[in-house]
């Protein structure tokens, strides 16, 4: 027999059912009647005959039943009745429909939206050969879990020598240089080991890379340029290699160019476009040697485990520690495989944005499963009936599970349009630091995930009302029916349990929203408290054989400062070694009297080196004592002014003025007295203030600085004319990233805009899907009071007295779900804090905007089942059962 | 039921409707009537019963079914066995002789 055969049977059966229905039914006809003949042959009397053959035979129906239930696929015919009897549901409730499907699809839609930006994220592929052997290496603080400390000279030549997992480690940092000629070009650079060429394994387009050689000779101003520098210096002309260009006033021999799109990709400064990398030479005992100041990347031999790796480097880092008592005895090394890092830190920028759209599912599914119960609630007498005239539970709980499926399947096919588009509309405004580096795509695992959040949504929203019909109770439920001069308490209990918890939800999560968006707005809002737009920066790298003195670079500032605020319409000319918000270098210092201790660690604390002219400059306030003068210039290492967040650190409501620092470790060299105390700038655009410490800039006149302009409010800055000063002093500088102190809040602060507003416009979705949500409840709940309300009106309400009972019932719920809401999000925010120390504190006004907010909402979603029930006509209320 | 009737073993009424079709094609009526009497009046089939087992042999292609007319000219579903329904009544003739000697020695031993 073939196996085939009771699979082909059953399918027969499933397509020919009324023909085999109708056979079976004049079969069972044919043995009756054969019985009857036969009773009658017995010489029972006609009649007599036929009941007992009648009686013989049992119950008919009961065979067909068992018949038919054993052609087993019997229940996918029955899913195909449960699903046209959901289909029609749907259809006969068409605004039900048509809101949950379209809530649904939104929250799918986003949440999937989001989750692809992050997935293209967390795989996005790296540019170079194997790029999973690829590994960051940091120095951390050994029981910090995050802390991205750069690497020392030392370091990079210790793990060269001893790590047995590594094929090579490069290292890095990126610096500006004057690109000599014609005219002076200020190029961003980076200094690099010949390592890093290796480790990164992407071959010159043409030349080569840097060679051991080149590293032992006297000639270590060699040179690779990128393919941008190169087309647009040297009109991508292949006989430049060989050739020699002037970089800081020194020649160097180009060796190679990279092909076009090849990057150095790390956290340490990686945003920066690096036009060409010269080499650095890593010699023990340079003047640098214990400078924390070099990004490292490491390429795994064959075979070797992340996890050996960092085994290994740890283990040297003991070894290194235990060694040489002025090692760093307080950081270990740690490694993160490369494309985890990049991917991890810009999704977790983008984690914000997930939790929305997940947040906007959560309350979709929630509204819909709102709306279901609350049918489920009025179908109760429908169901009872059902259920009286003889279905089964089961059967009942697929026919509600089968109209969430449906509603789930319309969702998800809306939710994958609405993903389609929204990568779209994030490709165009998403900044390309959160962006993946592959763009977005449709993929096979966007495509799972819409599955995965069908499959929750639908769970969220069909189970609990599934489970309501199924535990209905028949007397009660069909007796509520037929009484229903008003809902049975427990229905009303069910109502109000859910209006309540529905608002309660709404505030929580809309408080959530607004605490994110808030955080994001106070860091952005802050970094424009300064002069922003009037003042010009530019960097500038003082570098070359006539700037080797600090004496030297001192007075080329004092002369290019001079030559600035000699110009018509500047107010202030100044240095500063950093730039707010734009990073910076950092120190440990001693507080007072305080005396090393090498087993403490001490914090950094970010320091920058500025002339007299920088506050006024920027246009920061001074909160205590005094700026820079130019007799601080004068005197070395004397003084320093500080920020309110370090003397908040330090000296809590003491006055820090007066008080001293001096350099950790060896509390020598210097003891500068604190003389100003001005206000927080940032470090970081999305970071608040850290502490931060000032020195004068002729303290130490780094080479690579930043000159700062500002112009009388309206006057344009004249750029011609500060690069001809410049010129004036020397040819080979050049102005680099000439722009506004805006501009430069705006690119640190690009990535935090973007997402900020697309928070809100989440926020936006999730106050109208929590309003929805409470309309349709509201509204269906009064929509069964008709009856009660008709009998009120008979009775001789105004159609006012109904109105306000109306709003009193929802506000009284609503007041309720606030205040559950309220200590949810309280809870959550004091949560939130623990984790993200950034985040903006729990504040009592965002909790009461979100109130109003949702309450704003309720009393629209209750105002028209109000002005309905206003407008019943009593008679056709009291008919209408 | 009655409860002079001994209830079928469970599997048994599938090798007894093959085998009271052994000889020629019978509808339901005439299968219950057969069985009735080829047993002495012991056993009796509940059309409750009879009516899934054919259904189910004949979904299992060990019978198949054609309408025709009776004895006494009614229109009448006739069951007859297929090939395959021929092997396994052998093969469960053969078992069914193997398991009562079987339980036959087992309840003779003192």
């Amino acid at each position: 027999m073939s196996p085939l055969r009771p699979i082909r049977s059953r399918l027969r059966s499933l397509f020919r059912r009324s023909a085999i229905e109708a056979d079976l039914a004049a079969e069972l006809q044919t043995h009756i009647e054969l019985q009857e003949a036969a009773n009658r042959a017995a010489g029972m009397s006609s009649q007599e005959a036929h009941y007992a053959a009648r009686r013989q035979f049992g119950h008919l129906d009961g065979i067909k039943e068992t018949v038919r239930d054993q052609r087993s696929w019997v229940w996918l015919e029955q899913l195909g009745k449960d699903f046209l009897l959901a289909a029609r549901t749907l259809r006969k409730n068409r605004g039900f429909s048509v809101v949950a499907v379209v809530t649904l699809a939104i929250g799918i839609g986003a949440t999937a939206t989001f989750f692809s930006v992050i997935n293209g994220m967390l795989r996005d592929p790296l540019p170079y050969p194997e790029p999973g052997r690829l590994a960051s290496v940091w120095r951390k603080e050994i029981t910090a879990v995050l802390d991205y400390t750069p690497l020392t000279t030392s370091d990079i030549l210790d793990l060269q020598e001893r790590a047995k997992t590594l094929a090579d480690i490069g290292a890095f940092s990126v610096r500006r240089f004057n690109l000599g000629g014609d005219r002076a070009e200020a190029v961003e650079g980076a200094l690099c080991t010949a390592g890093l060429f290796r480790t990164l394994g992407v071959p010159p387009l043409h030349g080569r890379w840097f060679q051991p050689e080149d590293e032992e000779g006297d000639n270590t101003a060699v040179v690779i340029l990128s393919h941008q520098l190169w087309k647009q210096r040297f009109n991508s002309d292949p006989a430049v290699i060989g050739r020699t260009v002037r970089l800081d006033g020194r020649d160097h021999t180009i060796v190679g160019i990279m092909p076009e799109g090849f990057a150095v990709l790390s956290l340490w400064k990686g945003t920066r476009t690096v036009g060409l990398w010269s080499l650095l030479s890593l010699r023990r005992g340079a003047p640098d040697w214990n400078g924390y100041w070099l990004g490292a990347i490491a390429r795994l031999k064959p075979g070797v485990t992340s996890g050996q790796e960092s085994e290994e480097l740890k283990a040297i880092a003991r070894q290194i520690a235990a060694a040489d008592p002025n090692a760093d005895q307080h950081r270990t090394f740690w490694s993160v495989p490369l494309a985890i890092e990049l991917g991890g830190i810009a999704a977790l920028r983008v984690s914000a944005l997930v939790a929305a759209g997940w947040t906007l599912l959560v309350l979709a599914a929630q509204n819909v499963a709102g709306l279901m119960l609350a049918r489920g609630i009025g179908r109760q007498q429908e169901i009872a009936v059902r259920l009286a005239l003889g279905a089964r539970r089961g059967h009942i709980l697929r026919l509600v599970l089968m109209e969430s499926l449906l509603l789930s399947l319309m969702a998800a096919a809306g939710g994958f349009l609405l993903t389609l588009w929204g990568q779209s509309v994030l490709t165009g405004i998403l900044p390309v630091e959160v962006m993946p580096r592959a763009g977005l795509h449709l993929d096979a695992s966007l495509l799972g995930s819409i599955a995965v959040l069908t499959l929750i949504s639908m769970q969220m929203a069909g189970f609990a009302p599934a489970l309501l019909a199924s535990k209905t109770d028949v007397v009660s439920g069909i007796k509520d029916g037929s009484a229903s001069s008003g809902p049975a308490r427990k229905t009303q209990r069910k109502l109000r349990s859910l209006v309540i918890g529905e608002i309660a939800v709404a505030l929580l999560l809309l408080s959530i929203a607004l605490q994110f968006s808030r955080t994001y707005r106070a860091l952005l809002g802050s970094a424009k408290a300064l002069a922003a737009e009037d003042t010009l920066t530019a960097g500038v790298a003082v570098k070359g054989p006539a700037y080797q003195s600090e004496d030297a670079r001192v007075a080329f500032w004092k002369r290019l400062l001079e030559g600035c605020a000699s110009l018509p319409g500047v107010r202030e000319a100044a240095v500063a070694s950093e730039l707010p918000l734009d990073g910076g270098s950092a120190s440990t210092v001693l507080i007072d009297d305080e005396v090393y201790n090498s087993a403490k660690s001490y914090p950094w604390i970010a320091q920058a080196f500025v002339s007299p002219g920088f506050f006024p400059a920027i246009g920061a306030r001074l909160n205590q004592g005094r700026g820079f003068t130019p007799a601080d210039e004068t005197h070395r290492n004397q003084v320093v002014v500080i920020n309110r967040a370090m003397a908040r650190r330090y000296w809590p409501g003491r006055d820090p003025l007066g008080r001293h620092l001096r350099p950790a470790q060896s509390g020598q060299g210097w003891s500068r007295e604190v003389v100003g105390v001005i206000e927080d700038v940032r470090q970081n655009a999305e970071r608040p203030a850290q502490p931060e410490m000032y020195f004068p800039f002729n303290d130490a006149a780094i080479p690579e600085s930043f000159l700062l302009v500002r112009m009388a409010a309206g006057v344009p800055a004249p750029v011609e004319a500060i690069r001809r000063e410049l010129a004036r002093i020397d040819g080979d500088l050049a102005l680099a990233n000439v722009r506004t102190l805006g501009a430069v809040f705006q690119s640190q602060g690009r990535v935090l805009a973007v997402l900020t507003s697309v928070l809100d416009v989440l926020t936006v979705a999730i106050i109208g899907l929590a309003a929805l949500g409470l309309y349709g409840t509201l509204s269906f709940h009064f929509a069964r009071r008709r009856r009660d309300i008709g009998v009120r009106l008979a009775l001789g309400a105004a159609p006012r007295d109904i109105a306000r009972l109306v709003f009193k019932q929802a506000v009284w719920w609503v007041a309720v779900g606030l205040v559950v809401g309220a200590a949810g999000a309280w809870g959550f925010s004091s949560v939130l804090r623990r984790v993200l120390q950034d985040a903006s504190p729990f504040d009592i006004s965002g909790v009461v905007l979100g109130a109003a907010v949702v309450f704003g909402a309720a009393l629209l979603a209750a105002w028209l089942p109000a002005r309905r029930a206003m407008n019943v006509n009593p008679v056709e209320a009291l008919r209408a059962e | 039921m009655d409860k002079d009737k001994t209830d079928l073993l469970q599997g048994t009424l599938d090798m007894l409707i093959l085998k009271s079709l052994q000889l020629e094609p019978m509808h339901g009526f005439g299968i219950s009537v057969r069985i009735r009497q080829m047993s002495d009046e012991v056993l009796q089939v509940e059309q409750g019963s009879l009516y899934p087992a054919l259904y189910r042999l004949e979904d299992q292609g060990w019978i198949k079914s054609e309408w025709g007319v009776s004895d006494n000219n009614r229109k009448a579903k006739f069951y007859s066995l297929t090939a395959s329904g021929r092997r396994q009544l052998e093969s469960e003739t053969a078992n069914w002789a193997k398991l009562s000697t079987a339980i036959n020695l087992v309840l003779k031993t003192t």
